[in-house]
């Protein structure tokens, strides 16, 4: 009975295999989400134990019970930043700040956030690589001089490129001010812009740059699907991936010093069917991706 | 006058209705699910142009660029613009073309599909490009195929298909007028209204057209046309189209230098529409399904008394009336990947005739029913086989199969080579298989039948050999396509013109030996477009009607062809453009002893575009046949320099 006694009190203060506490805040329940936090559970050591709940279930003292908080989205990202929690937390499958997200949800030292896009230089080498000649990069903005659309000039002229914006004004007609603005050698490069790129508007994007023989890079797999060129996007493992990964390195080693992360991993679609039409060679879907890794 | 007015109110209350179309959403916020959401499949595989490297066989995409800057009015010119594709005039209204030959305006020898509906008519085989129920606004681009393609579009696509693919109704948001006016009467008012709900977009053109026809010719024409095409996108893989083309107007006819001297100047009507409904659905894995349903009604109501007394007959009411309705039904399915893309369907068309005069009060239908399956495969990146085969079964032609083999090689991705074997078919049109024209002659109280049906006909056969090469340099700036072919053409059927015992009878055969070559090149703010075609053809076989001599077939095809198509952009809101067209001497239309002389026109267009109260506007000056470049042929078919002006905005 002693022996036992003697175990027990091993086995529960053993310090070598201490738990790290983790609570997934998932945005809603929907399929993204859960495929998300399967994937997040796979790739978490063993000693992250991982719960999930949903923003409307949470509040100060559940956050505080918890050694790490995964916010995953944006509604997630809008209930976990209401409340001063002393856990820290990773915001994840969120815009970057070049986008038009809400205000920065960091308040602490202990926080980070895993974006769901990709950086713009990563979209500026994929460009040059598919077309190194004299073409122009187009970006369509609806106000001057955002963060973003400053840093692809930055990385426009980094890179040697030539680029243009067009801009739309209030209540103007997307195919007609594409079908006027854009011109020959042009790539449009269509980054996250809920504003210019929503379901309503594809269509005429699609349509009038293709009509104008202007090939577009874009974000997500589906715009791919739908007639871009190609996609330059990272799938919800490849962003879970990277959460687990950061969770996993401060579990281990304590904060980072780095604060944002973009995935590591991401994936290039190519239509193939819009490349012959376009007449374009277009580099392997292997090479490609090795050489902007 | 009518017309114009009905016009300029429709253009106001298209000012009225017209809703600005929004590029901003009431929802700026960027969430996760503008990454992930699904997008509608836009560009399907029947939207998008065809592959030249790819393609079996050689192919012009004339864009609308090029329409703009052609300044062409008549759908039927634009084809100038494609090597090998000969386009004149029977008279002002009546447009024809025919590639590397033309005889007549009957029997077109290629397919004509308008969003993918063959739209020939079945009595003639004629096209009735003036009668379309679309605007030259309404196209989005042509394609001429080069080649004969019944393995993919069935008979009558003997020697090419033209392709006409016409804008979606999303690229037209908002409205539109445009009015061309200019000497010899020409007239022309357009309006175009584009808008969308939910996931419907939707478009409604309207236009009205009038001009007085070649100078010595009874000819004007004075039409409208409407047409409506919406694109219902009915879950991110299901689209519907519908559309609806009307066209209806009054033409001139004459006899022309007495050619049809029975014929007293009158006029006719002709009324043409349409009815398209498609459905493409796109699966996860990239296949596609579509379904085509297609109703097509032609109404040429032509009658006048006849004036026979030269030939004692006196006068008879004369009645060459047609009523044509084609209805037509077509699924296919695609498989693509990365190494093949595989097409294959099945095609049931219904075409009804009723042509009191011509089949003597018969009412003619005509069943077809075709099965095909296409294929492109990719045997690694630089080597491509192609192979086709379709198989037609149809009341006039019987059973015929065309298949299609071809080989491309790319060396690089500058230099493709093409060879390809092909072997395609035209059924008897109905004129040819049941004609019975009989004319009742009063003078004698009794019928006089003029023509009648000879025989039992085959399909008109064509096999050809084809080897071509396709360059691409300086990114797509600069474009060759070269292409020498063979065709050996059998089975050719031929009209006995003779009065009371002529017909149609069938056995003649020539060959056609050629070259053709396209040079595109775009400079920064230039664009030339260069066609060269020569074509040679040689009598085999011509006396199937005695007496014919081997010129009645060897003068179908000019030596020569050439269009050059100069675009230019002078950067402060001006552009031009400068038309070249010269066809070497070949045979009237109507009269295969006289050739008519080689032919060269120079068309210049300028255009400005300007702002009128933030309306982008154009205004545009047309200069036709600057040389004034005249030649005479027996129907009196030439025009001076024309001139018109467009002015166009939109609202």
């Amino acid at each position: 009975m002693a022996k036992l006694g003697f175990f027990c009190f091993l086995f529960f203060s053993a310090p070598s295999y201490s738990e790290t506490s983790v609570l997934a805040v998932m945005s809603s329940e929907g399929k993204i989400y859960q495929k998300f936090y399967s994937s997040l559970k796979n790739k978490l050591h063993e000693n992250l134990v991982l719960s999930q709940t949903t923003p409307d279930m949470i509040h100060s003292e559940v956050l505080d019970k918890y050694d790490l908080i995964i916010s995953v989205g944006n509604n997630a990202t809008r209930a976990v930043s209401e409340y001063k929690s002393t856990a820290t937390v990773i915001y994840s499958l969120i815009p970057d700040n070049t986008h038009l997200t809400t205000s920065n949800p960091c308040r602490s030292d202990k926080c980070y956030k895993v974006y769901i896009n990709q950086p713009i230089n990563r979209f500026i080498k994929l460009y040059k690589m598919l077309f190194p000649g004299n073409g122009t990069l187009v970006f369509v903005i609806t106000k001057p001089n955002t963060i973003q659309s400053q840093r692809l000039r930055t990385s426009s002229r980094k890179f040697g490129i030539n680029y243009k914006e067009i801009e739309l004004s209030e209540n103007s007609n997307i195919a007609r001010t594409l079908i006027h603005k854009l011109n020959k050698n042009d790539v449009l490069l269509a980054l996250p812009n809920p504003q210019i790129y929503n379901k309503n508007n594809a269509k005429s994007i699609i349509l009038s740059t293709y009509h104008k023989n202007v090939p577009i890079i874009a974000y997500s797999k589906s715009f791919a699907k739908a007639g871009a060129l190609v996609s330059l996007y990272s799938n919800i493992d490849n962003i879970a991936e990277e959460t687990a990964n950061l969770a996993n390195k401060i579990s281990s080693t304590g904060q980072q010093k780095q604060k944002e992360y973009y995935p590591e991993n991401f994936s290039v679609d190519i239509n193939s069917a819009v490349s012959e039409s376009l007449n374009l060679n277009i580099t392997p879907k292997n090479e490609i991706m090795r050489k902007i890794k | 006058m009518f017309n114009k007015i009905s016009l300029i109110t429709l253009i106001v209350l298209i000012q009225f209705l017209a809703l600005p179309v929004s590029a901003q959403d009431s929802s700026s916020s960027l969430t996760e699910t503008d990454f992930f959401n699904d997008i509608p499949v836009v560009l399907t595989a029947t939207r998008l142009k065809q592959s030249t490297k790819n393609s079996p066989t050689a192919t012009t995409i004339i864009d609308r660029d090029m329409i703009e800057a052609s300044g062409f009015t008549e759908i039927v010119d634009l084809l100038k613009l494609a090597p090998g594709m000969l386009v004149n005039y029977d008279s002002g209204h009546i447009g024809n073309a025919g590639y590397q030959f033309l005889y007549d305006r009957y029997r077109t020898r290629f397919q004509v599909l308008i969003d993918g509906a063959s739209v020939y008519t079945p009595l003639f085989g004629e096209m009735p490009w003036t009668q379309l129920g679309i605007t030259m606004d309404d196209i989005e681009r042509i394609e001429v195929i080069r080649g004969p393609s019944s393995s993919s579009y069935g008979p009558n696509a003997m020697t090419g298909v033209i392709s006409i693919i016409t804008r979606h109704a999303a690229l037209d948001k908002g409205a539109k007028f445009k009015l061309n006016e200019g000497v010899n009467g020409r007239s022309e008012q357009f309006a175009t209204l584009g808008d969308n709900s939910g996931n419907f977009d939707y478009k409604l053109s309207v236009g009205a057209r009038r001009d007085d026809g070649f100078e010595k010719r009874y000819d004007s024409k004075k039409l409208s046309i409407a047409n409506f095409r919406g694109d219902y996108q009915a879950s991110d893989n299901d689209v519907l189209t519908f559309s609806m083309n009307y066209n209806s107007g009054h033409y001139q006819e004459d006899s022309s230098d007495n050619l049809n001297a029975s014929m007293p100047q009158h006029t006719k009507k002709v009324t043409y529409s349409t009815q398209q409904g498609k459905w493409i659905h796109t699966f996860l894995n990239g296949n596609v399904f579509s379904l085509n349903f297609y109703n097509q009604k032609f109404d040429d109501n032509n009658t006048y008394i006849g004036d026979y007394t030269a030939d004692g007959y006196g006068y008879a009411f004369t009645n060459e009336s047609v009523a044509t309705r084609r209805q037509n039904i077509e699924a296919t399915y695609s498989l693509h990947d990365e190494n093949y893309n595989i097409t294959f369907g099945a095609l049931y068309r219904r075409d009804n005739t009723i042509a009191p005069e011509y089949l003597y009060q018969t009412d003619k239908d005509i069943l077809t029913r075709q099965f095909f399956i296409n294929s492109e495969l990719h045997l690694n990146s630089d080597n491509i086989i192609n192979l086709g085969i379709l198989r037609d079964t149809n009341d006039t032609g019987g059973t015929t199969t065309s298949p299609r083999l071809s080989f491309n090689h790319h060396f690089n991705s500058h230099n493709t080579a093409r060879i390809s074997y092909a072997e395609a078919t035209r059924s008897p049109f109905v004129m040819e298989e049941y004609t019975n024209r009989v004319i009742y002659i009063p003078k004698f109280s009794t019928n006089f039948t003029v023509w009648k049906d000879l025989s039992d006909l085959k399909p008109e056969r064509i096999k050809t050999v084809d080897v071509g090469y396709i360059g691409t340099f300086n990114n797509n700036a600069t474009n060759i396509d070269l292409r020498l072919y063979k065709n050996w053409l059998t089975d050719l059927i031929v009209q006995d013109w003779t009065a009371l015992s002529g017909g149609f009878l069938q056995g003649d055969a020539f060959n056609i030996t050629g070259f053709e070559a396209t040079l595109s090149h775009k400079f920064t703010d230039t664009r030339v477009v260069l066609n060269y075609a020569a074509t040679q053809i040689k009598a085999v076989s011509f006396n199937t009607i005695p007496g014919t001599k081997a010129y009645a077939y060897e003068t179908g095809a000019p030596k020569d062809n050439v269009s050059l198509l100069v675009m230019h952009n002078f950067r402060n809101g001006m552009n031009g453009s400068l038309g070249y067209y010269h066809t070497g001497s070949y045979q009237q239309l109507c009269c295969e002893k006289n050739q008519q002389d080689p032919r060269n026109r120079i068309d210049i267009t300028l255009t400005k575009s300007f702002k009128i109260y933030q309306h982008n506007s154009k205004l545009k000056l047309v200069l036709q046949n600057v040389l004034n470049d005249q030649v005479a042929t027996r129907l009196f078919n030439n025009y001076d320099s024309q001139q018109y002006i467009s002015f166009s905005m939109e609202l």
